[in-house]
């Protein structure tokens, strides 16, 4: 096992802010889960993608003597990016695209799901990624966020709470909102159906 | 790990020689919020002594007790007072949300505790007599002086029979001069005349203060006083 790996966020931090080479380090551990993580929030794959990444590693690099060490750097960095992303959206004066869900991110979303007893009985045939993406985009931009953290990124509420800087009971009551809109989607998607 | 992204931001680095921002500038913008929480409690509660002076004020000076008019009621309400007090407590809850982890805790819960710490404050303020202070020190402006109405003001209203002020000096038992708090000079006569100290009644002095029910005759300098108490600062 390398070097790198068994270091700590805090250790690579602290390493980055007496060499800069070392940020490269950071990037090494965190491009992958916070590309997928802008995908996720709604920015196409591309130029875009690779811009906000971009704007995102750079602002981290800028603010790392803003890292407070009580939090997870990851919650820290998800912040960036989701404050990145939001801003990038906002100056292009668009709209998030439709959730970027592959076909493992609908089964991860609806496998995570079906962990919550309400959903059990919803979760079984719910692998369709087209479905799960449109279900997902229709919901509250909020109540997105917050979904997306919670079962695609696999966050606690207090990391949760960390990212979007919102108060766990409010990240327990969005996630609560979302769940039950999503279930009376899936619920008229049947009767639809049948 | 995809190296070209990773040696396109290092590459951005080295060429617009980007470096961290220092600690001490997050510092100081978090300690900003801080001493604007703090600032903003010490001001909410100036706000909540002052109101609290004004309405014990009122009472003192047995203005509670008259059937006074909707007006009045509504005149002695300080609202620049509870205006100060709401707003410094919206200020107190948006300086301590953007403090390090101020978004930890709900809107609920800041305004509770700003409020409790903004009435409790206040409370002690007006306690030790900053209350006073606070509203005599800003009397002395004019535009507050203007607006907020005290027991002063309400108390210097002749034509609808109070009046108050300092004694100037005496004539005899029925008849001496006042001073009104705004410099006006009146001549007074008492219905009945002033008893001696042994009747265990209030007998007014030369340089006392004091307050009356009467009525203002046709003379505007002259009122005639049905009743006469001190007032007590």
């Amino acid at each position: 096992m390398s070097d790198e790996i068994i270091k700590s966020d805090q250790e690579l931090v602290a390493e980055a802010l007496r060499d800069k080479h070392a940020f490269s380090l950071i990037m090494h551990c965190y491009e992958e889960p916070i590309r997928r993580y802008v995908r996720r929030l709604g920015c196409k794959d591309g130029s875009d993608l690779d811009d906000v990444l971009q704007e995102i590693f750079i602002k981290v690099f800028i603010n790392l003597n803003d890292f407070d060490t009580s939090l997870k750097f990851s919650s820290w960095l998800y912040r960036i990016a989701h404050n990145e992303t939001i801003s990038f959206f906002r100056k292009k004066s668009v709209r998030p695209s439709v959730l970027n869900l592959s076909p493992e991110d609908s089964h991860e979303f609806f496998a995570q799901l079906a962990d919550e007893k309400d959903f059990a009985e919803l979760a079984n045939a719910r692998e369709d990624a087209i479905m799960v993406r449109e279900l997902l985009s229709n919901l509250g931009p909020k109540y997105k966020e917050v979904l997306t953290l919670r079962f695609l990124e696999e966050k606690s509420y207090t990391e949760i709470s960390d990212i979007l800087k919102i108060p766990e009971g409010t990240v327990a009551t969005l996630i609560s909102r979302g769940k039950k809109e999503l279930k009376t989607a899936l619920e008229n998607k049947d009767k639809k159906h049948i | 790990m995809n190296e070209e992204f990773s040696n396109k931001i290092m590459e951005r680095i080295e060429t617009e020689h980007l470096t961290p921002l220092p600690h001490w500038r997050f510092l100081l913008l978090r300690g900003t919020f801080w001493i604007l929480a703090v600032l903003s409690v010490i001001i909410g509660s100036l706000a909540f002594g002052a109101i609290l002076f004004l309405f014990f004020d009122f009472r003192r000076h047995g203005l509670s007790t008259i059937p006074h008019d909707a007006t009045e009621f509504l005149l002695a309400i300080p609202y620049v007072w509870i205006v100060t007090f709401l707003l410094f407590i919206v200020v107190t809850r948006t300086s301590i949300k953007y403090t390090k982890k101020g978004y930890r805790y709900s809107l609920g819960l800041i305004i509770s505790a700003s409020l409790i710490l903004i009435v409790f404050f206040g409370s002690v303020l007006n306690f030790v007599g900053v209350g006073r202070a606070t509203h005599e020190f800003l009397n002395e402006v004019p535009l507050y002086n203007s607006i907020n109405y005290d027991s002063k003001d309400a108390w210097n209203r002749p034509r609808i029979g109070k009046l108050a002020g300092i004694i100037s000096s005496i004539q005899d038992n029925k008849n001496f001069s006042v001073i009104d708090f705004s410099g006006h000079a009146w001549q007074v006569s008492l219905r009945i005349p002033m008893k001696d100290k042994s009747d265990n009644l209030f007998v007014p002095e030369a340089s006392s203060t004091v307050r009356m029910f009467g009525l203002i005759e046709a003379s505007s300098s002259r009122f005639v006083a049905n009743s006469i108490f001190e007032w007590e600062e």
